[in-house]
């Protein structure tokens, strides 16, 4: 598949407005696409309201443009119309402040790398350039969109983050790897691994200690959505090092935790929870539970989507961190022990981030869904309608059929992208049910493991089943000792309210936040103000006399 | 065609004497800690006899149980077989050998755990759910620990397939022998850890067949740990891919010794320690995941060299 560029004949010629449809963009523009008609019709068929269905649909609209832009200002466009979406769409401004700065972050680096002032990615392309800063800029624009914001109640956060990942994966492969084409920066990679593995292991551990069902699932978004970025780190590591193995494989977990994981699951566990949560009346997972009794629909979609993420076969995020897992076996093994730490450090992340992405579903199923209502409202919740579960139904079929089958979505969808970036086709390393680091290797046959456990379950149910014929019904075990009288919704409350599910980390004072609490709002004298203003003098001459003397 | 049918011959009989190895097991271990301790120690066949008395009792579920209770200890039962169907015990090329990856059998025995945790949520009541949690919280520690042996194990094999580790240490190809050494420790720690460490509020409201699938779960994950244990670093007498009779026998004997050298080295560790505090389960499993990540550290650092 070649590409389409289109130029768009508005406004001065050197502006430089083009589409373009690549292999790359065009994987990346279907998931978010699908994503975004699931969210709108689900919107709509759930009786938002009109105003925040047209944000959603500018939101989107807008990531589409930043997909297919064929340039700098292109990219621009859509960025800030994204932005601009998500600012009429909740409450929280600081989600839609972040995807603008990217966008200038990605606009400065996209300028750095331009030669003789042309935006268009062709001739940013055919020199072949990547210099440091530019490089710098880039990295900066997609993790300034994976960036964690603070969860406030109501607002459609996580629901923003699974159409933003992916475009902020799909802005760090543009930048890094196709616009310098061999010339690939090594230390670009390292970085994207070390942030990628510092941000897997901090959102999952806010994501095991959240206390809201809204704020856990963002976290667990952006999880993945880190490992991506560790993992498309490895690629760039392979690619400068002209490993092939690494570079393929490494791209294909990228794109199969970012659009798979943080995308396809992630859309539908903010869909998912955002309907428990507006069912229950609330967003603590303290008030949640029991939820499959009152909210079946909405509860088995959710766990659809927990499947998803967790790192256990056949799951989709299992194949992406196996692959992610094989890419890291096979980097390059040179360079002495220094340049292994960053390998090293990228697996003790992924493994570490695996473990808490676990204890995340768990911990999100086991409370929300499972175990008995914690309040009057969670008791008598009201289940979503039946168009709603139909739509969300579909998403979630496709969410499992690509964990069943994760060489679909490589061989079906991403394969021309690798094959353009990595300059290797995937070939038999993604079969239809076999994933393999080499052809010749055996692999992980999610397929036939799925069967091996279905077979197992299904033979364990029939053999027991015959004993299940005088079972009977029993209030539950206090111990022996009586219900406690003091709860407000009486024994239900004693449950676990999810707040024990990550162990207890040795305690550091000298890492202790202190407890003094600053004036919130800081008084600055006209003596401070002068100062202040004198220092932000002084550091633009200095900077420009910096720049004056290192320019050609 | 042969080949296949012998191939699916072992498989079979390597899953039936998993099953018959779980509980006896259970019941030698408990033997030999009642000997250890001067005591004259039960009936090695009590564990099967517990089982036939549990499948005998009627089954009590909670009011607000949902499908997810009667459904899990199900799931954990056939997840931990799976994982052992997967590791070899007497012969290599068995039938599911090409599905023998070391993340897919750590992907299973997760799955194990985490269907008994969430039939424990599922229950609603306080002290299932502290014990779902304590499991959790023990989990973030141990599965990222036992991803990074499975990681520097796969980097001395050049592969994640147990076939072909088991198949290079036979050969006496593994190296480093330091690194080998630190991963054998490692796995040691996580076995103790999980066998050890598993919380007993998990099971206190099951009962009847229930109760007896998830007792037989927790005595065919000690059979996974010593299977590992006993393929990757010990498989002298462990036959080839298409071995004769008079091999596979070899290796039969050679896995009932090491299953009774198992049993008794279990027993000795609780005899000695008795059942360990919590805190000392977490820092053994922190030295377990250390010494993985320095065993892959050996190993990358003699390939940077060489």
């Amino acid at each position: 598949m070649g590409s389409v560029a289109v130029d768009v004949p508005v406004g001065s010629p050197g502006l430089a407005l083009v589409f373009t449809l690549d292999p790359l963009n065009a994987v990346f523009l279907q998931i978010v696409l699908l994503c975004g008609g699931v969210t709108l019709a689900k919107m709509a068929s759930a009786g938002e309201q009109a105003a925040d269905v047209a944000a959603a649909a500018m939101t989107i609209a807008g990531l589409s443009v930043t997909l297919l832009a064929g340039s700098a200002v292109m990219l621009e466009i859509g960025l800030w119309s994204a932005g601009l979406g998500l600012w009429n769409w909740g409450r929280d401004r600081s989600l839609p402040l972040r995807v603008i700065i990217a966008g200038l972050l990605a606009l400065v680096a996209l300028c750095l790398l331009t030669p003789n002032g042309a935006l268009d990615f062709g001739a940013i392309r055919a020199t072949q350039a990547m210099p440091s800063r530019a490089a710098a800029f880039g990295v900066a624009a997609g993790i300034a969109l994976l960036l964690p914001i603070a969860f406030r109640d109501g607002f459609p956060g996580s629901l923003g983050t699974g159409f933003l990942i992916p475009t902020g994966i799909y802005i760090l492969i543009r930048l890094l790897i196709d616009l310098p084409g061999a010339n690939v920066t090594a230390w670009s990679g390292y970085t994207l691994m070390l942030a990628g593995a510092g941000g897997g292991v901090a959102m999952g551990w806010r994501a095991t200690g959240h206390p809201d069902l809204g704020g856990a699932v963002d976290a667990l978004l952006r999880q993945y959505g880190a490992i991506a970025v560790l993992a498309l780190g490895v690629c760039i590591v392979g690619k400068s090092s002209d490993l092939p193995e690494t570079t393929c494989v490494g791209l294909a977990a990228a794109i199969m935790l970012a659009l798979g994981g943080a995308g396809l699951a992630g859309t539908l566990a903010s869909l998912g929870g955002s309907d428990l949560a507006r069912g229950a009346g609330s967003w603590r997972l303290a008030r949640l539970g029991g939820l499959i009794h009152t909210m079946p629909l909405a509860s088995g979609v959710f766990a659809v989507s927990l499947l998803a993420f967790a790192p256990a076969p056949p799951g989709l995020a299992f194949a992406g961190i196996w692959l992610l897992l094989q890419a890291l076996l096979s980097a390059p093994p040179t360079g002495g022990l220094i340049a292994q730490i960053p390998l090293i450090a990228a697996t003790v992340a992924v493994a570490a981030s695996a473990g808490l992405a676990t204890a995340t579903t768990v911990r999100l199923a086991g409370i929300a869904i499972l175990g008995r209502p914690r309040s009057a409202r969670a008791s008598s919740a009201l289940d979503i309608t039946r168009p709603q579960a139909v739509i969300l139904s579909a998403l979630a079929g496709v969410v499992l059929v690509i964990g069943l089958l994760p060489g679909i979505m490589l061989r079906a969808l991403a394969e021309p992208a690798i094959g353009m970036l990595s300059g290797t086709s995937l070939g038999a390393r993604a079969g239809w049910t076999v994933l393999s680091a080499a052809p010749s290797m055996a692999g992980y046959a999610s397929l036939p493991v799925f069967a091996l456990l279905l077979l197992a379950a299904g033979g364990v149910v029939l053999v027991t089943r015959r004993y299940r014929s005088e079972q009977r019904l029993s209030t539950i075990w206090t111990g022996g000792l009586p219900p406690p009288t003091n709860l407000p919704f009486d024994v239900p409350m004693a449950q676990s309210a999810g707040t024990g599910f990550r162990p207890v980390l040795p305690h550091l004072p000298a890492l202790s936040r202190p407890r003094l609490r600053l004036d919130p709002r800081p008084r600055l004298g006209l003596r401070a103000g002068i100062w202040v203003m004198l220092s932000g003098v002084s550091l633009l001459l200095l900077a420009s006399s910096l720049a004056g003397s290192s320019g050609p | 065609m042969l080949e296949a049918l012998a191939e699916l011959v072992a498989q079979l009989v390597h899953i039936a004497l998993v099953l018959v190895a779980a509980p006896s097991l259970a019941g030698a271990t408990d033997w030999f800690e009642a000997r250890l301790a001067g005591r004259a120690g039960p009936s090695l066949l009590e564990p099967f006899q517990d089982l036939v008395r549990l499948f005998r009792k009627a089954p009590a579920l909670p009011e607000n149980a949902s499908p997810v209770l009667t459904l899990a200890p199900a799931v954990s039962l056939a997840a931990t077989l799976s994982a052992a169907a997967l590791v070899p015990s007497i012969t290599l090329g068995m039938a599911l050998s090409p599905l023998a990856d070391g993340l897919v059998v750590a992907g299973l025995l997760s799955i194990g755990r985490i269907a008994g945790c969430l039939a424990a949520l599922d229950i609603g009541a306080a002290p299932s759910g502290r014990g779902a949690e304590r499991s959790s919280a023990t989990a973030v520690l141990a599965e990222p620990a036992l991803l990074m042996f499975v990681f520097a194990l796969a980097l001395m094999g050049g592969s994640f397939s147990l076939d072909q580790i088991i198949g290079q240490q036979r050969d006496g190809l593994l190296l480093p022998a330091a690194a080998s050494a630190l991963a054998l420790t490692s796995l040691l720690a996580l076995a103790y850890a999980d066998i050890a460490g598993s919380a007993p509020e998990l099971y206190q409201d099951l009962s009847g067949i229930d109760l007896a699938i998830a007792r037989f779960t927790s005595w065919l994950r000690q059979i996974v740990w010593i299977n590992l244990i006993g393929a990757l670093f010990l498989p002298i007498g462990m036959a080839g891919p298409r071995a004769g009779i008079g091999d596979s026998g070899t290796g039969l004997a050679a896995w009932l010794i090491k299953l009774v050298a198992a049993a008794f080295c279990l027993s000795v560790v609780r005899v000695m320690f008795g059942i360990p505090a919590r805190q000392t389960l977490s820092n053994v499993l922190r030295i377990a995941a250390l010494l993985a990540v320095l065993a892959a550290v050996i190993v990358l650092s003699s390939a940077g060299s060489a």
